[in-house]
């Protein structure tokens, strides 16, 4: 099967920007974007620098972005580019690292993220087992985490997520997936003490965008910041403007049967808060001349009630 | 004396599951401690073990037997002593590596739960899913963090400094900026992996090059039992990615082209479960025989049911679709014999000591020797961790014990030359072209069943390989991330393995584990129950024998 890749190329001791270089395979079927890199290195240009090791998904190592999605590109086949239309496969590399030389980045930033999680077992020396025993765990107890495991910290989320790309201070969602494993944890002894921490690396962060959900291993982060979020807020971890929004914004939904914006930010100031509201006024007529802000009246849908019924419905789900 | 810009009381250099429990046993000894990798440590090979680790965890198990079925698997080519200590002490690491957060698969009481393994007499195998070495990864890095290891990724070892037997510490490339330097040290582990890049369509990491292999022996520490080499029964045809053994521990059949399990031809009691030496070469008689299916077997699971593969074998599954194209539930897998795991390495006593003062070793590039001429499933995984605790034990106390050694001022300018000769040359020779050469000539001529005119043939033609490597150039001068360079030597030290493999099997003349001949057909423990050991001298690879440390169990006949 015929392909082109279009690489990114950059050597930083030959060039001052990137540019791009074209290269023609004719690989088997079957053969994965790795294959055609390794082929490239092999038989056209040894200089191509990217990363690999286990060329099975398993180690991590070679993510990079191929028209314009972040992939594990051992495991993703040179076919299934052409079968999503392109004929040609732009190759460069992941986002919000710097670029060392062609397709490898400098990955330091991720693995500070990773370390800030503190990840490993904090358990409680009192209730660690003797060393010819054993932690009971039962299967449904580590189900949570089973996800989260599975998680080999290719960077491919955090290439394509649209918060790290902004914000460098947010964990991003591997770090996150890596604190859920710990936080529901049963052996773990700091469960209050991470989660208090997680709201300052970036918890409330998240802005749902979902493109996480292509993770190559079915890890789910999303599944596990929202979990995380939840067990927070269970665990009183709500003086925070993460957990008061989202608690704000379920309360006027409840309420209302939609959002009341004004009022979600007038609560989430205080409504006590003098000098907060007055603060916040300017910013609001201004949004209300632009006609961005809604009038505090006609606030209910038609039919509250019916949201009301979806909210006790998911309620008592939730407690089974 | 050369000043060295870096050093520490213990240098560790690889950072799999051998190399970071070694540098947390010494860092928690209370020694200076630091790992170099070439690779970031998640990245390591032991990250792709699946299928588990064995230990006698279960109550109604024992680690004799446990012992007994290591050395039987070893075709009693294992130290006994080594092999006592490996499955004494797995119960207590497996519990020890629970206790540091590994989440093992459990029954329902919450125990740990074991599934059955080829060639063990009782289901001993601990797991995680088929997860096994990325979740114990997993849980040693985590150590290796709370610890505050220092480590070197990225780091590229290409040397092994030893004056008048002592060793002085190692040459790094540094990969980031194409910098060498020397690193000094009171005390060095080798836990660089295995070799399985030598031969075709490996199950291992493309990284795996057995440097570490190459580079001690290069230093003069002897190498054991090279010629031992694991083809594992279950490898994908595509591109020898492996299908663990778990999925025929949780029931999978072996079927021909004919749908016979043919197993039960060749091993009566345990069929599919045999010793991985014994269903590889059944398999591949069937193939011989005409009774393959593309060159391949396949391995049926659908019996098994998808809730159940599903659950005991997702990641199997899923490489299956993407690599073979055929979904275990619904269709029998293509499967063949496919160079798996280096049984050989390193020569070294039961604290991890090579016969070069000062310099250890452990895991998959050591032979201390656990697994002798065949390994067991579930065994090298529990090798790393329990003799990469004792190496970075014994490398700690050493380096309490002495000061540092000087550094001879030779080191540093050969290394540089050797990278310069690689750049300068005007050689027409392709690193690539002479590493799939390689591999071809020893897949053909050290395959799963050898005989002599065959494997003298395969000497010459590694030889031959190893004059072109002097005529290699390589088109990348740039001094960042410089991987043309790191894979020319990287080619370089596989060629002096395959050198050694093919000596050590020529010489080797009867069949034992995994070295089956068709010109020499039995075991002969009359004349070859001896460990090989080939010393590097200056007229090349020099071979002797050693004897096997043996014990309770006496050599019998193997049948499974
Ligand atoms: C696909 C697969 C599945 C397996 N499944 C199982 C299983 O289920 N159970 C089991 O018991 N065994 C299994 N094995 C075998 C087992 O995984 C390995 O033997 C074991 O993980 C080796 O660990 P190690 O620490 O010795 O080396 P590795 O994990 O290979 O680590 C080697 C380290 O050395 C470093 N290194 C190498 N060369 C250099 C250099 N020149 N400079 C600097 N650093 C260097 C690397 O960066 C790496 O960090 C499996 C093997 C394979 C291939
Ligand atoms: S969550 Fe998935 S995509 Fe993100 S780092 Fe982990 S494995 Fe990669």
């Amino acid at each position: 099967m015929k392909s082109t890749f279009l690489i990114q190329r950059y050597v930083p001791e030959q060039d001052s920007a990137p540019h791009v270089e074209r290269y023609e395979l004719d690989l088997w079927d079957e053969a994965t974007i790795l294959d055609g890199l390794l082929a490239i290195k092999d038989s056209q240009d040894d200089s191509l620098a990217f990363r690999r090791a286990c060329r099975h998904a398993i180690c991590g190592s070679c993510s990079m972005v191929v028209n314009g999605y972040t992939k594990l590109v051992c495991k993703t086949a040179i076919a299934s580019e052409v079968k999503r239309g392109r004929s040609e496969l732009k190759i460069t590399p992941m986002r919000s690292m710097k670029v060392l030389k062609d397709l490898i980045v400098d990955m330091s930033p991720f693995w500070k993220h990773f370390r800030d999680v503190e990840p490993w077992l904090q358990p409680d020396p009192a209730k660690v087992p003797p060393p010819n025993e054993e932690y009971r765990v039962t299967p449904q107890q580590l189900a949570p985490s089973r996800k989260d495991l599975n998680c080999i910290l290719c960077a491919v989320c955090f290439s394509d997520c649209g918060v790290t790309e902004v914000d460098s201070h947010f964990a991003g969602p591997p770090a996150l997936a890596k604190a859920h494993r710990f936080v529901t944890d049963p052996r773990d002894s700091k469960r209050k003490e991470r989660l208090e921490k997680l709201v300052d690396l970036g918890l409330w962060d998240c802005a749902h965008a979902y493109n996480c959900m292509e993770c190559p291993k079915h890890v789910d982060p999303a599944h596990a910041i929202a979990d995380l979020r939840r067990i927070s807020i269970e665990a009183g971890i709500t003086n925070n403007i993460g957990a008061k929004h989202s608690q704000q914004f379920t309360k006027s939904v409840g309420r209302n049967g939609r959002l009341d914006e004004t009022r979600l930010v007038m609560e989430l100031t205080g409504i006590t808060n003098v000098t907060g509201q007055i603060r916040n006024a300017p910013q609001g007529v201004r949004m209300l001349l632009k006609g961005k802000l809604p009038l505090p009246m006609h606030q209910k849908v038609d039919n509250p009630k019916e949201v009301r019924r979806i909210f006790e419905t998911v309620g008592t789900k939730d407690e089974q | 004396m050369v000043d060295a810009a870096i050093q520490h009381d213990v240098l560790v250099v690889g950072a799999g599951l051998a190399g970071m429990r070694a540098a947390v046993a010494a860092r928690e000894a209370g020694v200076d401690t630091a790992i170099i990798s070439k690779v970031h440590p998640m990245r390591s090979h032991s990250g792709a073990a699946q299928g588990g680790i064995n230990a006698a965890v279960a109550k109604d198990d024992s680690w004799e037997n446990h012992w007994f079925d290591t050395v039987k698997g070893s075709d009693y080519l294992a130290d006994q002593d080594a092999a006592e200590i490996l499955t004494r002490l797995a119960p207590d690491n497996i519990r020890e590596l629970e206790h540091q957060g590994c989440l093992f698969s459990r029954w329902q009481d919450g125990r740990i739960a074991t599934r059955p393994f080829g060639g063990a007499g009782f289901p001993r195998t601990c797991f995680v899913a088929d997860i096994t070495g990325h979740v114990i990864l997993q849980t040693v890095y985590e150590q290796v963090l709370k610890n505050g290891v220092t480590v070197y990724e990225e780091f590229f070892v290409v040397s092994l400094i030893v004056e008048d037997n002592v060793c002085r510490g190692v040459i790094t490339l540094d990969m980031s900026t194409g910098k060498l330097s020397a690193v000094r040290a009171k005390a060095v582990v080798f836990a660089t992996g295995g070799s399985g890049r030598v031969f075709y369509k490996s199950t291992n990491s493309l990284i795996s090059t057995g440097d570490g292999v190459a580079i001690a022996y290069r230093a003069g520490a002897p190498v054991e039992d090279m010629e031992f080499i694991q083809f594992h029964p279950t490898t994908l045809a595509s591109n020898g990615v492996l299908i663990t053994e778990g999925a025929r521990g949780e029931g999978a059949y072996l079927l021909n082209s004919e749908g016979d399990r043919f197993m039960f031809k060749y091993a009566p009691t345990k069929g599919e479960l045999a010793s991985r030496d014994v269903v590889s070469r059944a398999e591949w008689t069937e193939i011989l025989e005409g009774r393959g299916v593309n060159g391949c077997v396949l391995l049926d699971l659908r019996h098994l049911c998808e809730a159940r593969i599903q659950e005991r074998l997702p990641q199997i599954r899923e490489l299956a679709i993407d690599f073979a194209g055929c979904d275990p539930v619904n269709a029998p897998v293509p499967i063949k014999p496919g160079a798996h795991y280096t049984m050989g390495g390193i020569r070294v006593d039961k604290t991890c000591a090579s016969t070069v003062q000062g310099f250890f070793a452990a895991g998959e590039c050591s032979a201390v020797s656990v697994h002798g001429a065949n390994r067991l499933g579930g065994n090298s995984i529990l090798e790393t961790v329990v003799f990469g605790k004792i190496a970075g034990v014994s490398a700690a106390q050493y380096a309490r014990e002495h000061d540092y050694a000087s550094f001879p001022s030779s080191a540093l300018p050969d290394q540089e030359s050797r990278r310069n000769a690689l750049f300068q040359t005007t050689g027409k020779e392709k690193v690539a072209v002479l590493r799939d050469a390689m591999q071809a000539v020893m897949n053909e001529h050290f395959h799963i069943f050898r005989n002599e005119a065959q494997m003298a043939a395969g000497v010459n033609k590694v030889r031959q390989l190893r004059e072109r490597f002097a005529n290699v150039a390589i088109n990348d001068h740039s001094m960042v991330f410089n991987t043309a360079l790191t894979e020319a030597f990287e080619l370089d030290a596989m060629l002096d393995l395959a050198e050694i493999i093919a000596l050590g099997a020529l010489a080797r003349k009867e069949s034992r584990g995994a070295h089956a001949r068709i010109d020499y057909k039995d075991r002969d423990d009359a004349n070859w129950l001896k460990h090989t050991v080939i010393t590097r001298s200056p007229e090349g690879p020099k071979l002797s024998y050693a004897p096997v440390t043996m014990g309770k169990f006496q050599p019998m006949e193997r049948v499974y």
